[in-house]
C-alpha cells in the first residue's frame, strides 16, 4: 500500500479511542491505545482494522432501501437503463441484486423469521424469563443479526427496538454495505465531463470507507462482517446464548467462508465474472479492488483463510466477554460458547469419541473445533507464506489456540480468568494475521500455495477432530470442495451425493426460493436434514464416502 | 414377715428382670424411648471394623450348607461355583468385571493402572480388605461385593451374631457397637445400596468415568429388587403388597439422600479447591456434569425442540435439571409416606425444595451456595429416614389398605402439571418419565403383576415407549433416548403422520393416568 495511505491507517488507529471500544492493538509503529468511550470492559472491536469508524464525513445513518432498488432492481429496470448505456454499469455489478436478494437470498426473510411459527414458539418459551411485553420481533437481542442495526456499537443493555430500522425489509443493502448517507449518495454521481468512467469506483478503499461504505471486496472485511452475525460479536450484541438456542433457535452452523460465498445466490460478482474487471490495471487491481486475476491468485482461498482466522477471531471475542463477566458475577461461561456436539450427541457404544481420547480430561466440554481446525489449517499453510509477513507470524497460532483450548478445560465450562486472557492473546493474534491477509498487496494464494491450501483441507476432513465431530467433518468437507472445485477438480456426482447424504456438502439443504411469490419454506423443515446429518454422524460411513469424493 | 419376704423377692426380681432386660421378640426393636436420632443406623457413625474374607461365612454348618436356596445354604445360593445352577447374584461378579474390555480401556483413558488394582475401582467393585494379611486381603477382593459389603464388616460380629444375647440387642446398637447392617430394616438396607449404587464421599463414578466408558449408574430399589437373573440368598420378612410398597417409598427417600450427600461433598471439595490426582481422576471439578440428568445433554438436535413445548419444567431452558431421576417422584413418596407406614407423619422437605430451587438457578453454579443448603437438606432427609426407620421397626407391618393403587394414580398424575397444565408433563426430562413409570410398575408388582391390575395395559404400552430403540443394524448400542425427537419418517401417500415417540409417551401416559385414577381414589 501507498505511503500516503499507510499514514492514514496510522492516524485513524491512533484515533480509534474516539469511537470504538478496543483493547491494545499490535499495530506496526502504533502506540496500543484504549477505547475511551462507555466502559464495555476490554471488548475487542471488530471494525477497528478498518480504522475509526466513519465521522461526519459519512453523513447520516440511513437505512431506506428504496433508493438502492430504485437502481439495483434489473438493468433494464427503473433508472438502470441510463447508466447501462452511457457507463455500462451492468458490467461492473450486476444491478439487479435487489432482485436476487428479494427472491433467492435467505438473509431478506431474516427479519419475517421473528414472527414465523418458530419465532414466536421461542417467544412463548422466552417469555417466562424475560420481563412482561417481550416479544422477540421488538427485542434487541434478536434484532441486532436479524435486521439492520442502526448503532451497532451501543451495549445490548442499552439498545432499545428503536436502534433498529425494521421497517426497511430486516437484513437490507445497508446493513452489510453501509448504513451511512454519504456513500449511498455519492457512488452514482456522474462524472463532471462527458466521456469519463463514474468517479466512484477508481476512489481508493479508505476514500469510500470514510464517506461510510464498507470495502466488501477485501476478503478481510468481508469475513469480519459475515461472521460478526453467522458467528457472533458481544461487543455489538450479537450473541446466540444457549438458553436461545434452548429456546429453539436453530443451532448457527460452522461457518467457512468458501461454501458460504458459494452457496449464497450471488448478487454480487466474482471479479472473474464482470467485464468491468478485465479492464482493470494490474497495479490497480489489489489497491482499489482487492483482486488479482485468476491466474496470479486462487480466489476463494484468499477468501478462505480470511474466514477461517475471522471465524476464530470472532469466537475469541465472545469468548473474552463471556468470561469477563463469569469471571466477575463467579458464575460459569455459557454453554454455547463451547462445541454443542460434544455434549449433544446420543451415547452410542462403541463410541467414536471415546476411540478419538480426549484432550483434557475425559468428558469435559471442548471448545469449536470447527472453529479451531480451519484455523488451524490456513496458519500452519502460511508457514510457506510467499509474504515474509504472513511467514513470520503464522507459527504463533498453534502455541495460542492449545492455550486457549487448554483454558477452556481447566475446569468443566472454563476457567473465566484464564479463558479471559488466552482470548484475548488470540484475538490479538488474529487482528495481526488478518492484516496481512487484507494489506498485502502481492498474491498471497499463487496456484502452488492454493494447492497446497486445498491438500491440508482435505487432509484434516479425515484427521483425528473430524472423525468424531460432525461439525468439524463438516466445516472442512465443504473448504475442501469449494477449494479443490477452484483448483479444477470435478467431483463424481454419484460420489458427492453419497457423502451429501452423511454430511450435507451445502450450508443450505434446500435453496431458498421466492420466485413469484412462493410461499416460504417453515424454518421447522429447513434444519431438520441437516441436524439428522449431524445426529446420525459416525466416522466408519463417512471417512469411505468422503474418499469416494477426493480419492484419498 | 413372710408376705414381706416374698413381695420383696417378686419386686427385687421383676427388677433385676428389667435391668436385664425381657426377651426380645425375633426382630429386635429399639428398647430406649429415645431421644431423637439424628441421623439413621447402617451407614455412618460406627468405628472402622475389618471386613472378614466369605470363608468366615460358608462353612458348610453356617451359611454354606450347599442346599441353594434354603436357609442356611445363603452363601451358596450367593455363589457362582458353588452349584451348577445359572443366575447368581451379580455381586459376585464385581470384581470379576474389571478384567474385560471396558475396564481396561477406562483405565487407560483415565491413567490409573490396572483396573482391578486401582483403588477407585475397588471402592465400589470389592470390599475393603485390610486384614494385615496380604492372602486373606486378596481373597477378600476376588470375591467383590461379598458378605460384609452389605452385611457389615464381620470382624466384630462374626463371633457373636449367633449367640442367644444378640436377639436382645436392638438394630441400632447392632450397628454401633458391632458394625452388623440390619438388612431386615429397608433403610439401613437401602442406605448400604445407595453406597455404591448412588455413590459417597469415596465412591464417586463422576463424568470423566462415564466418559472413558462407564455405565450408567442408577439406583431404583424397587426395580433393583426385581432384577431378572437376580437369585435373592433370602426372603422378604414382609410380604406383597406391603414390600413393595415400602421398599419403593424408602427408596425414593434413600435415593435423594444419597443424591444431595454426593452433591454436597463435591461441593466442599470444590469450595475447598481439591484437585484430581492420579488416584481419583477429575476430582474437585465444578460442575460436576454426572450429578445432572444425562439426557439434558446427551440428545441429538434434531430440529426445534417439541418436548418444551409439552412441559411445564420450572427450569430456564438450556438448564440441565439435577438429579431428576432421584427428585422426580419423591414428592409422592413423602406425601403418603403414610400410605406406607401408617400412622407416620414425615417431616417437612422445606430444605430439600430449596435446594431444587438452586440447582435450577445459576446461583446453582457456586461451589459454596450449593454445600450449604445441601447440607441443609441431607439433614432434613436424615430426619425423615430416621423416622422411616424407627416406623419400620416399630410396627406394624402393613401397609395401609389400598396403599399401592393410590401411589400408582398419585405416580401417574406426577407425571403432568396442575390445573390448567394438566396435560402438559412437569417435567419432559426422560428421567422424570422414567421415575414415574418405575414407581407405578413396582405398585403394579406389589398388586401382583401387570395382569393383576387394571392399568396393566397401559403399564406395558409406556414401557414399550420408553425402551432405547436397538439399532436396526444391530451394529452399535444406544444409551440414550435417541430418535424420541427425529422427526419421523414422511408417511406414504394416504397414511396419517406418525406423532412423535415424545407426544406418544405424553398420550400414553394420558392413558395410564386415566386408567390409575379408576381404582387409585386421590
Amino acid at each position: 500500500m501507498t505511503s500516503a495511505h499507510a499514514l492514514r491507517v496510522r492516524l485513524a488507529s491512533a484515533v480509534i479511542a474516539a469511537g470504538a471500544i478496543a483493547l491494545a492493538l499490535i499495530s506496526p509503529g502504533g502506540a496500543p491505545v484504549r477505547a475511551a468511550q462507555k466502559d464495555k470492559g476490554d471488548a475487542p472491536n471488530a471494525l477497528a482494522y478498518l480504522g475509526a469508524p466513519p465521522g461526519k464525513a459519512a453523513g447520516k445513518v440511513s437505512p431506506g432501501i428504496g433508493a438502492c432498488r430504485g437502481c439495483h432492481s434489473g438493468a433494464g429496470a427503473g433508472q438502470a437503463g441510463g447508466f447501462v448505456k452511457t457507463y455500462q454499469s451492468d458490467e461492473f455489478c450486476r444491478l439487479n441484486e435487489a432482485v436476487t436478494w428479494d427472491e433467492k437470498d435467505i438473509h431478506s426473510a431474516a427479519l419475517l423469521r421473528l414472527d414465523s411459527k418458530l419465532g414466536q414458539d421461542m417467544e412463548k418459551v422466552l417469555q417466562k424469563h424475560r420481563p412482561a411485553g417481550y416479544k422477540v420481533s421488538t427485542a434487541p437481542e434478536c434484532l441486532t443479526c436479524h435486521s439492520v442495526d442502526l448503532a451497532p456499537e451501543k451495549a445490548l443493555p442499552e439498545k432499545t427496538a428503536d436502534d433498529f430500522a425494521t421497517a426497511a425489509g430486516g437484513v437490507n443493502c445497508t446493513a452489510c454495505h453501509g448504513l451511512r448517507q454519504t456513500w449511498q449518495v455519492e457512488h452514482y454521481e456522474e462524472p463532471r465531463q462527458k466521456g469519463q468512467p463514474m468517479p466512484w469506483r477508481a476512489k481508493d478503499p479508505a476514500y469510500k470507507y470514510a464517506a461510510g461504505m464498507h470495502d466488501l471486496r477485501n476478503p478481510v472485511v468481508k469475513a469480519k462482517l459475515c461472521v460478526s452475525c453467522h458467528v457472533g460479536n458481544a461487543a455489538e450484541g450479537k450473541v446466540v446464548t444457549h438458553e436461545i438456542y434452548a429456546a429453539g433457535h436453530p443451532p448457527l452452523p460452522p461457518f467457512e467462508m468458501s461454501a458460504y460465498m458459494e452457496g449464497e445466490p450471488r448478487h454480487w460478482g466474482y471479479p472473474s465474472e464482470l467485464k468491468y474487471f478485465n479492464t482493470v490495471k494490474k497495479e490497480d487491481r489489489w489497491k482499489t479492488f482487492h483482486f488479482h486475476a485468476g491466474a496470479d491468485e486462487a480466489y476463494l482461498a484468499r477468501h478462505y483463510a480470511a474466514g477461517a482466522i475471522a471465524a476464530i477471531q470472532a469466537e475469541a471475542e465472545l469468548l473474552h466477554a463471556d468470561a469477563t463477566r463469569a469471571a466477575k458475577d463467579g458464575d460459569i461461561l455459557d454453554y454455547a460458547r463451547f462445541d454443542c456436539y460434544s455434549c449433544h450427541h446420543e451415547l452410542r457404544y462403541p463410541s467414536d469419541r471415546q476411540k478419538r481420547g480426549y484432550d483434557g480430561p475425559p468428558g469435559r466440554a471442548p471448545l469449536r473445533a470447527a472453529a479451531g481446525v480451519p484455523a488451524w489449517v490456513v496458519a500452519e499453510n502460511g508457514k510457506a507464506s510467499p509474504s515474509a509477513a504472513v511467514k513470520a507470524l503464522a507459527p504463533g497460532f498453534g502455541p495460542q489456540w492449545g492455550k486457549l483450548k487448554a483454558a477452556a478445560l481447566e475446569r468443566p465450562f472454563g476457567k473465566p480468568a484464564s479463558v479471559q486472557t488466552e482470548a484475548k492473546a488470540l484475538w490479538n493474534w488474529c487482528e495481526s494475521f488478518l492484516k496481512e491477509q487484507g494489506d498485502t498487496a502481492e498474491p498471497l494464494f499463487p496456484a502452488a500455495q492454493a494447492k497446497s491450501l486445498s491438500d491440508a483441507v482435505v487432509t484434516a476432513a479425515t484427521g483425528r477432530e473430524a472423525l468424531a465431530d460432525p461439525e468439524a467433518a463438516m466445516v472442512l468437507t465443504w473448504g475442501a470442495l469449494a477449494l479443490t472445485r477452484e483448483g479444477g477438480m470435478t467431483h463424481d456426482a454419484a460420489k458427492l451425493k453419497a457423502l451429501d447424504a452423511i454430511i450435507s456438502e451445502n450450508v443450505r439443504i434446500a435453496p431458498f426460493d421466492r420466485m413469484e411469490g412462493k410461499a416460504m419454506v417453515p424454518v421447522q423443515a429447513q434444519f431438520p436434514p441437516r441436524m439428522k446429518r449431524v445426529a446420525t454422524f459416525e466416522a466408519d460411513t463417512y471417512l469411505p464416502a468422503f474418499k469416494g469424493v477426493f480419492g484419498k | 414377715m413372710r408376705p414381706v419376704l416374698v413381695c420383696a423377692a417378686v419386686f427385687f426380681a421383676c427388677a433385676l428382670g428389667s435391668a436385664l432386660g425381657p426377651v426380645a421378640p425375633r426382630d429386635s426393636v429399639a428398647r430406649d424411648a429415645a431421644p431423637a436420632r439424628a441421623t439413621p443406623y447402617g451407614v455412618t457413625g460406627t468405628p472402622a471394623f475389618k471386613n472378614l474374607p466369605a470363608t468366615s461365612c460358608s462353612a458348610s454348618s453356617c451359611h454354606g450348607g450347599g442346599a441353594v436356596g434354603r436357609v442356611g445354604s445363603e452363601h451358596s445360593t450367593w455363589a457362582p461355583e458353588a452349584q451348577d445352577k445359572p443366575d447368581s447374584d451379580p455381586h459376585n461378579r464385581a470384581y470379576r468385571v474389571l478384567f474385560n474390555s471396558v475396564s481396561v480401556e477406562m483405565a487407560k483413558k483415565l491413567n490409573l493402572g490396572p483396573a482391578h488394582k486401582a483403588e477407585l475401582c475397588l471402592k465400589c467393585h470389592a470390599v475393603p480388605a485390610a486384614t494385615g494379611d496380604a492372602d486373606t486381603d486378596a481373597q477378600i477382593l476376588t470375591e467383590g461385593v461379598g458378605c460384609s459389603g452389605c452385611h457389615g464388616p464381620a470382624e466384630k460380629w462374626n463371633a457373636v451374631h449367633y449367640l442367644p444375647e444378640w436377639k436382645a440387642l436392638s438394630n441400632r446398637e447392632k450397628w454401633e457397637k458391632y458394625g452388623f447392617v440390619p438388612t431386615g430394616n429397608l433403610v439401613a438396607r437401602l442406605l448400604n445400596c445407595a453406597q455404591c449404587h448412588m455413590g459417597d464421599a469415596d465412591r464417586d463414578v463422576n463424568h470423566a468415568l462415564y466418559a472413558a466408558g462407564h455405565p450408567r449408574i442408577t439406583f431404583e430399589a424397587a426395580k433393583m429388587h426385581n432384577t431378572k437373573g437376580y437369585r435373592k440368598h433370602w426372603e422378604e420378612k414382609i410380604k406383597l403388597p406391603d414390600f413393595e410398597v415400602r421398599v419403593w417409598v424408602v427408596g425414593q427417600a434413600t435415593q435423594l439422600r444419597a443424591a444431595a450427600d454426593l452433591l454436597r461433598v463435591r461441593a466442599e471439595r470444590a469450595e475447598a479447591g481439591i484437585k484430581a490426582d492420579a488416584r481419583f481422576p477429575d476430582r474437585g471439578a465444578w460442575p460436576e456434569f454426572a450429578g445432572y440428568s444425562c439426557y439434558a445433554c446427551h440428545q441429538s438436535l434434531p430440529d426445534a425442540d417439541a418436548r418444551k413445548a409439552l412441559s411445564v419444567t420450572p427450569r430456564p431452558p438450556g438448564t440441565p435439571g439435577w438429579e431428576v431421576w432421584s427428585n422426580a417422584a419423591v414428592k409422592v413418596a413423602h406425601q403418603h409416606c403414610a400410605d406406607a407406614f401408617p400412622g407416620l407423619a414425615a417431616p417437612s422437605l422445606g430444605e430439600v425444595e430449596r435446594l431444587q430451587e438452586l440447582m435450577r438457578s445459576r446461583k446453582g453454579y457456586s461451589a459454596t451456595n450449593v454445600a450449604a443448603q445441601a447440607a441443609k437438606a441431607v439433614r432434613e432427609l436424615d430426619a425423615w429416614l430416621v423416622a422411616l426407620q424407627d416406623a419400620e421397626d416399630r410396627g406394624p407391618k402393613s401397609v395401609a389398605p389400598g396403599a399401592a393403587y393410590k401411589l400408582a394414580g398419585a405416580l401417574a398424575k406426577n407425571v403432568f402439571g396442575t390445573e390448567k397444565d394438566k396435560d402438559l408433563f412437569a417435567d419432559h426430562d426422560w428421567d422424570a418419565l422414567a421415575a414415574n413409570y418405575l414407581g407405578v410398575a413396582a405398585m403394579a408388582h406389589a398388586s401382583g403383576g401387570a395382569n393383576k391390575v387394571t392399568w396393566g395395559r397401559q403399564l406395558e404400552a409406556l414401557r414399550d415407549g420408553l425402551r432405547f430403540d436397538a439399532d436396526p443394524n444391530k451394529r452399535v448400542r444406544f444409551d440414550s433416548p435417541w430418535m424420541f425427537d427425529l422427526a419421523p419418517a414422511e408417511p406414504t401417500k394416504g397414511e396419517k403422520l406418525e406423532p412423535k415417540r415424545i407426544e406418544q409417551l405424553r398420550q400414553r401416559f394420558m392413558d395410564l393416568r386415566a386408567a390409575t385414577a379408576l381404582t387409585g381414589g386421590n
